[in-house]
Order: C-alpha cells, then structure tokens, then sequence
C-alpha cells in the first residue's frame, strides 16, 4: 500500500516578482497566505498530479543535487506542513512499491 | 531546507512586497469596476448617475482581465461599481478572482447582503468588505440614497458579515447631507470594533455633471468637522509633522498609482485609480504592458515651474490629489483652491502654517495652471 500526495485546490501558489506565495481560498487554521521557498514551490508545483513521497524525493535529489535521505526527510517536513493547513489530498494506492 | 514559513502577521511580507513592487514597478495592487450601475442614487455619486445599462462586465471579460492582472503581479484585487452585488454574475466573478489568488476586497453599500450572501462569504472569505455608511436612520439614507427603508438593511448585512468572522469597513463622504452624523457614524462603528473614515473631497460626476459639489463642505467646516471627529491636537500634529515634506517636491503624483496600482473600469480602461476617470488606454484592446507603460507615462510627469504645489510642503496630507483635482479641472496638475484652503486650514491648526491662507490667496494662480470652471466654482462652497 502505498499513499499518494495531490495538492488541494483550496489553496493557489502566487509568484509576484521574487516572492512565491501560498494564498488559502477558504478560512485556515493558520494565516491566509504563506511564504514558500523556491524548492518547496517547485515541490507545490510537482503537486498538481497525484505523488508519492519517493517520487518528490527523487526530483528534488536530482533537480538540486542534494542528497537523497536529505530530500526524503525534507519533503517529510513540507508534506507534514502542507498537511496541518489542511491544503494536501491523500489516498492509498494498492500494488505500488 | 526551511520550505514554509507560516505567516502570522502579513505586514512583514507586505512591507517586502511593497518595497519590490514600488522598485520594480509591479502593480501589486489593482481595482476593478465590475459594473457601473447602482441601485442606490445617492446625491454625490459620480459615477452611476451617467452609467449606461450595459455597463456591466462580463464573466468571461472579468476572466480575461484577471488573467492579465494576475500574470503582472496584482496581488490585491478590489472589485467597485456602482454596486458590486446588483451584477447577476457576481458569484461567478468574485470565484474567478478568489481561484486566480488574488486577496479579494470589495466595496459594497451592503443593501443586498442578506443571510445567502454573508454565509457565500464566510465560505469564500474576503480581506474585506468596505461600505459605504450613509447615516443612521432610514430618513437620512432616503435623503442620501434615494432609497427607502435601507438603513435596517445596511445594519443587518453588517451584523450579518460580522457574525461569520468578515472583515468589514466603513466609510462616509463627508458632506453637506452626512456631515451632522458622521461622529455618531463613527461611535456606531467603534461599539461593533470596525474602523470608520471619511473623505472631504466631492468631485463632480463623469462626463462633467456638477450637481455632486452641491455636498461640498466648505474649508472652515471641515476644521470643525476634525475637531468633532476627536482629531485632537495632538494626533493632528503629530500626522502632519510625521507627512509634511521636509522638501518640496514637484513629481506630480506621489501615490503608488501607475508605480504599483491602477484601476480598471467596467469598459476595460485604466486610470490611476477609482477617483479618476481618465483613461490612459484599455486592456480589452490592448497588451497590459502598453498600458501599464502609457500609465506609468502619465504618473511620472512633473508639476510645471510656478505651480503652485510644487514647493508646498503640504502635499503629502492635502486634500486634492492628482485624481480629485483632475476630476475638479480635467488636468491632474490643476489646482483646486478649496482643496488648498482645507489642508492650510488642518496646518495652522497642527501648528504647521501661520494663518491657514495659501500664499495663493494673495498672490493668485498663475495663469499657466488650470483652476475648475466658472460653473463649478460658482458650485462650490465659498472659500472660507
């Protein structure tokens, strides 16, 4: 069993000049809009489609030249995050290991 | 990697993004007109007294205009009218902004906010709904509005977006018809915690129509209006001394318009701002960037050797800026004495200015500067 990651569309990513913004559309348990760094926009982006944490893990390895263990537990952390502000979908996948 | 930083407290990200946007002239900020009609028909309007039926906005023009807002880097969106909630549409619409990102602001009169709207609002919230107060009786909002019974509405809607947690504002044009209720206004907004201003300037209608400045108060009467609005001395002084230009300046606007904000009517044409309805282009016609670029023309120009604004150290807190008195002359360089007088007036009382008269009382406009016509000065209060 494997669990899928999909961003929720409750939330939109803004990019305005350097700053990348994540503006929530509905009444969050944190602020209306959140500051992300440029990896974890790219993270968000990767997001449109359904992911497993293996597969961010492995962009974000090979996209920035960083550890793979690194950019496994970051992407724990970011998930985690994404999660608590209620803006991740998550679904188990059956036969993907 | 630190990937997310909560915000708790825009006003640090804000300040940054101001900063950026003021540098790198991003729009950061823009107002749309989604209709131009109004089912109030208030005295001083300048804008749906001559609007036409179809100045309405569709949903799929709002759609394209939001795209190309959205790609510049408009971040806060206001929709205006006229009023915003007679347009059938208006869900569709405020949706489209919302799902774009934008930080959505709307002003309203609240007339047609009942329960279905508030509760569509407290699911899609906005920053916040800006209303126009126009007194605090059904008698007075007839007089104001032309509109029976609408005070009760008004408060209802308000009572009603509060009890779900949306930020409300509002506001007053103080002028002949308001000017007795406005401190009770502000004690009606203060017992609910809502933040209450009020704006001094009546400009006349688009297209020219004069009958709006029969609501202007005079200088003297805004003094007095301050001082019943509990300016106290002390607030004034130190907000004068706080935006008092140590040096003159003679850039023409000193707003963010054109540098990180612009309007959009209901017909797509841009101006610097809802108080000004001079077009520099539009973006139904047009790429953003030309216009864009045909506005920050327009803001970057300077006022002409002699004016008399450009060495005044109170430009910064006068009451005319380049929209309004465009409005008042055709010309954002104009000169509006009545505006002159009411911010020399506010000076001497911060202590700031001798007398409280512009030098231009005696020494008179020169001839080079446009001044409102015959017509609307005779319209105006007398310069007191």
């Amino acid at each position: 069993m494997t669990i899928e990651y999909k961003r929720s569309d409750l939330y939109v990513h803004r990019r305005i000049g350097d700053e990348n913004l994540l503006i929530s559309l509905q009444r969050t348990n944190v602020s209306p809009m959140c500051e992300l760094t440029p990896t974890a926009a790219d993270v968000w982006a990767s997001l449109s489609t359904w992911m497993t944490k293996d597969a961010l893990a492995a962009m974000l390895s090979a996209k920035f030249d960083v550890d793979r263990s690194q950019a496994a537990a970051d992407v724990e952390i970011f998930l985690h995050q994404l999660e608590s502000m209620t803006a991740l979908t998550t679904r188990e996948v059956v036969g993907h290991e | 990697m630190n990937d997310m930083v909560p915000l708790l407290d825009r006003r640090d990200i804000g300040d940054r993004l101001s900063m950026m946007a003021m540098a790198k002239r991003i729009p950061l900020s823009a107002s749309v007109e989604i209709i131009a009609t109004c089912n109030f028909k208030c005295t001083h309007c300048y804008i749906a007294p001559t609007a036409q039926r179809g100045d309405v906005m569709s949903v799929a023009d709002a759609e394209i205009l939001f795209d190309q807002l959205a790609s510049a880097g408009v971040m806060t969106l206001l929709l205006t009218g006229g009023e915003v909630f007679t347009h059938k549409q208006f869900k569709e619409i405020y949706l489209a902004a919302k799902r774009r990102g934008f930080m959505v602001q709307m002003n309203s009169n609240a007339y047609m906010i009942g329960e279905r709207l508030a509760d569509f609002l407290a699911e899609w919230p906005p920053e916040i709904v800006s209303i126009s107060l126009y007194g605090l009786s059904d008698a007075r909002y007839e007089e104001v509005t032309g509109i029976p019974h609408a005070f009760g509405r008004v408060v209802r809607a308000i009572d009603l977006l509060q009890a779900r947690g949306i930020r409300v504002g509002l506001k007053c044009p103080a002028m002949t018809n308001t000017v007795d209720e406005l401190a009770a206004m502000k004690a009606f907004a203060a017992d609910r915690g809502i933040r209450f201003t009020y704006d001094v300037a009546i400009t006349p209608q688009e297209f020219g129509g004069l009958q709006p400045l029969a609501q202007q108060l005079s200088p003297s009467r805004v003094l007095e209006l301050d001082i019943e609005m509990n300016q106290d001395d002390q607030h004034l002084s130190r907000f004068f001394t706080n935006v008092t230009d140590k040096s003159a300046s003679d850039n023409l606007y000193r707003c963010g318009a054109g540098k990180m904000s612009l309007a959009v009517n209901v017909r797509g044409g841009v101006s610097t701002c809802v108080a000004s309805r001079q077009t520099v282009g539009n973006l139904f016609d047009q790429p953003f960037e030309e216009v864009w670029g045909a506005l920050g023309g327009k803001t970057s120009k300077r006022l002409a050797e002699g004016h008399p604004c450009a060495t005044c150290k109170f430009r910064g807190v006068c009451v005319g800026c380049p929209a309004t008195v465009e409005q008042m002359t055709g010309l954002p360089d104009g000169y509006v004495q009545n505006f002159c007088r009411m911010t020399h007036l506010r000076a001497h009382r911060a202590g700031l200015h001798e007398t409280g008269v512009p030098r231009t009382i005696a020494e008179g406009i020169p001839a080079h500067v446009r001044v409102p016509s015959a017509a609307a000065r005779r319209a105006l209060p007398v310069v007191m």
